[in-house]
């Protein structure tokens, strides 16, 4: 059995892209000035060659949670809840993004608790100040967890967000 | 003379063993990546897609604007700045459309619309490789939109639909193949198409395992403790088990092994089906421990659709061997589809009579109009209507006691009544009944109806 000249085309194209899919595999990754580099990077984008798979590898990350207070002009405070129903596909969709926080940039970051900030401010047209914190939770490994020590919450990230005058945009103050 | 024929013979040895050897590399690589291949493999794979990609798109159906809103919970700029430049998003759709006097919500709810076509479409093998680029399309568009609420789930449909665009998914279990507008007979675009599926979920396994094992949680068992103490995935109080470790290790440790193994032990046939079986147990496990339901559901999805469908095509010696023959109407695209389906999924094989029965099958010599289908065993036993469909699926899965649901009289009544209509369901080359007798229409050059009767009136086409 001999290939034909349009299989053969077929089986070049589907080992080139199952080449794009082991570099993803192996996190080399395709980002640059050059065309072709481009090029690779957005075709494995399109077509999912770029994934690396690394669930719940090498480590599996801590659980982490967002509050969100805000306060008005006369120095009132009170607290909102990001999702009001966590057990919708909506709610634990977002609670993986809180999973990945710690790994983000800090340009995501701000990106990110700024999105939350305008949320709330569009919720509560007369909050003044949204202050926007992170915390991750501290598990104890099994050892310390039979020794009677249990999870606590480290903040790992807060920032403070004021309405502007001209209304819907926020501002990161910290 | 003597010294340049010894010469010439030890040059051409080495270069003829090259010769040989490289026949037998590019013979056995032709045999693995270009002998036809059954498509049902990819008829279960669009079908499993399609339930799952609908329910999600109806899971999320009541935070739309939430997800893909430009003021939703994250908002467009974050997004741009972490997708590539040019993976298409909605914010691309709303700015073409708003000069028609589309707003951001009227685009949102059409897109939705337009997404949850394709996946019924797609589900259903209607127009298939349309509905697939239609479906990879939208799917991309909204995963972009809403980039930083994607998880496991999302990334294995992308993946998954990308393969749909170019393998033969209509080929099995479709309208498509009930309108006659694709065979589903074997090819060599399904044994590639396949293959880059096997390879793909070979490397996503065997990648996983490694950087798990990378890391001394997967070795200590503290992984398993961490997810399963997690309160947002934990469907258990599992404190328990910082008093029994050795759980939590095992744990650990079988999943490296299943999920690294799968790379080899998923290739050979004796370990394969355990293998992958083990695999759909590792995921139900998730489900049970984790409430990952999604994200083990298009797993389980992939693993059984790539390895555990058959996908070798029945050879028609060993379907004579069995000695079983099905004599059916081969106009009827239905009657057609469904053979089609017995014979692919089917332990044991049979032969398939779709026109001239009274010639090629001596038992039902002198039958001329096949007005139901017909059975006849190696013994010469013959069944006819509903009694031969069962016992057409009773052979085929090796599964006797089927045999007697023919004798349940509603079942009996709704095969009478199908038998009767099944030209309305479909009839190849436009054929009609008229009085009893079959009458073929055809389409002239000029694209002018004439109807003529054929040689032999009863006899159906393949």
């Amino acid at each position: 059995m001999v290939m034909s000249a349009r299989q053969l085309s077929w089986t070049i194209a589907a080992l080139l892209h199952f080449a794009l899919v082991v570099c993803g595999a192996v996190h080399v990754g395709f980002r640059g000035d050059a065309f072709l580099l481009d090029f690779l990077g957005q075709y494995s984008d399109l077509s999912g060659a770029n994934n690396s798979y690394s669930f719940f590898a090498p480590a599996v990350s801590s659980q982490s949670r967002v509050s969100l207070a805000m306060r008005d002009v006369g120095g009132n405070e009170w607290e909102d809840a990001l999702l009001h129903d966590p057990a919708t596909v909506f709610g634990w969709r977002t609670a993986g993004i809180l999973d990945g926080f710690p790994d983000f940039s800090d340009q995501l970051r701000r990106g990110l608790t700024a999105s939350w900030a305008s949320v709330m401010f569009g919720r509560h047209p007369l909050a003044e100040e949204v202050v926007v914190s992170v915390e991750v939770e501290a598990l104890p490994t099994m050892a310390d967890w039979r020794n009677g020590t249990r999870s606590a919450w480290k903040p790992v990230y807060k920032g403070a967000f004021r309405r502007k005058d001209d209304g819907d945009e926020s501002n990161n103050r910290s | 003379m003597n010294r340049t024929i010894a010469h010439s013979a030890m040059v051409a040895t080495p270069r003829g063993e090259l010769k040989g050897r490289w026949a037998s590399i590019r013979s056995a690589a032709t045999r693995f990546l270009a002998t036809p291949a059954s498509p049902l493999p990819f008829g279960v794979l669009r079908i499993g897609l399609g339930l799952l990609l609908i329910a999600q798109t109806l899971a999320v159906a009541p935070n739309l604007f939430d997800f893909y809103g430009s003021l939703g919970l994250i908002q467009a700029p974050v997004v741009d700045a972490i997708v590539w430049p040019l993976t298409p998003r909605l914010s691309w759709v709303i700015a073409a459309l708003s000069p028609l006097g589309f707003d951001e919500p009227a685009v949102i709810r059409l897109a939705f619309v337009f997404h949850l076509l394709s996946a019924m479409a797609f589900l259903l093998g209607w127009r298939t490789r349309v509905a697939a680029v239609c479906l990879w399309i939208t799917n991309l568009t909204l995963m972009t939109t809403a980039a930083p609420h994607t998880y496991g789930f999302d990334m294995f449909v992308k993946i998954a639909l990308f393969y749909c665009m170019f393998a033969p998914i209509g080929s099995a279990l479709s309208f498509d193949v009930i309108a006659g507008r694709t065979s589903g007979a074997a090819s060599s675009g399904a044994r590639l198409s396949l293959r880059v599926l096997q390879a793909h979920l070979a490397v996503v396994y065997a990648a996983t395992g490694i950087e798990k094992a990378s890391g001394i949680q997967w070795w200590n068992g503290e992984a398993l403790w961490r997810t399963w103490m997690r309160a947002d995935l934990g469907t258990i109080d599992f404190s328990w088990v910082a008093w029994t470790p050795w759980i939590a290790a095992i744990g650990c440790w079988t999943t490296l092994v299943l999920e690294i193994g799968y790379a080899i032990f998923i290739w050979p046939k004796r370990t394969r089906t355990w293998w992958a079986l083990a695999i759909v147990a590792l995921h139900v496990g998730i489900v049970l421990t984790l409430g990952l339901v999604a994200f083990a559901c298009i797993m389980i999805v992939l693993t059984f659709s790539a390895w555990l469908v058959p996908y070798e095509p029945r050879s028609l010696r060993a379907a004579r061997q069995s000695g079983f023959t099905v004599a059916y109407d081969g106009s009827c695209r239905v009657c057609r589809s469904v053979v089609g389906l017995a014979l692919a999924v089917g332990r044991c094989g049979f032969t398939p009579v779709g026109r001239s029965h009274g010639r090629r099958i001596p038992a039902l010599a002198g039958l001329l109009d096949l007005d139901a289908m017909r059975t006849v065993t190696r013994d010469g036993r013959i069944s006819a209507g509903a009694d031969a469909f069962f016992s057409m699926w009773a052979h085929v899965f090796g599964w006797p006691w089927l045999q007697k649901l023919a004798r349940l009289s509603p079942v009996r009544a709704g095969y009478s009544l199908f038998a009767k209509h099944r030209r309305s369901f479909g009839c190849r080359s436009g054929c009609a009944r008229r009085n009893g007798v079959e009458i073929m229409i055809r389409r002239d050059v000029f694209g002018q109806t004439r109807a003529d009767r054929p040689a032999n009136p009863t006899s159906a086409l393949w």
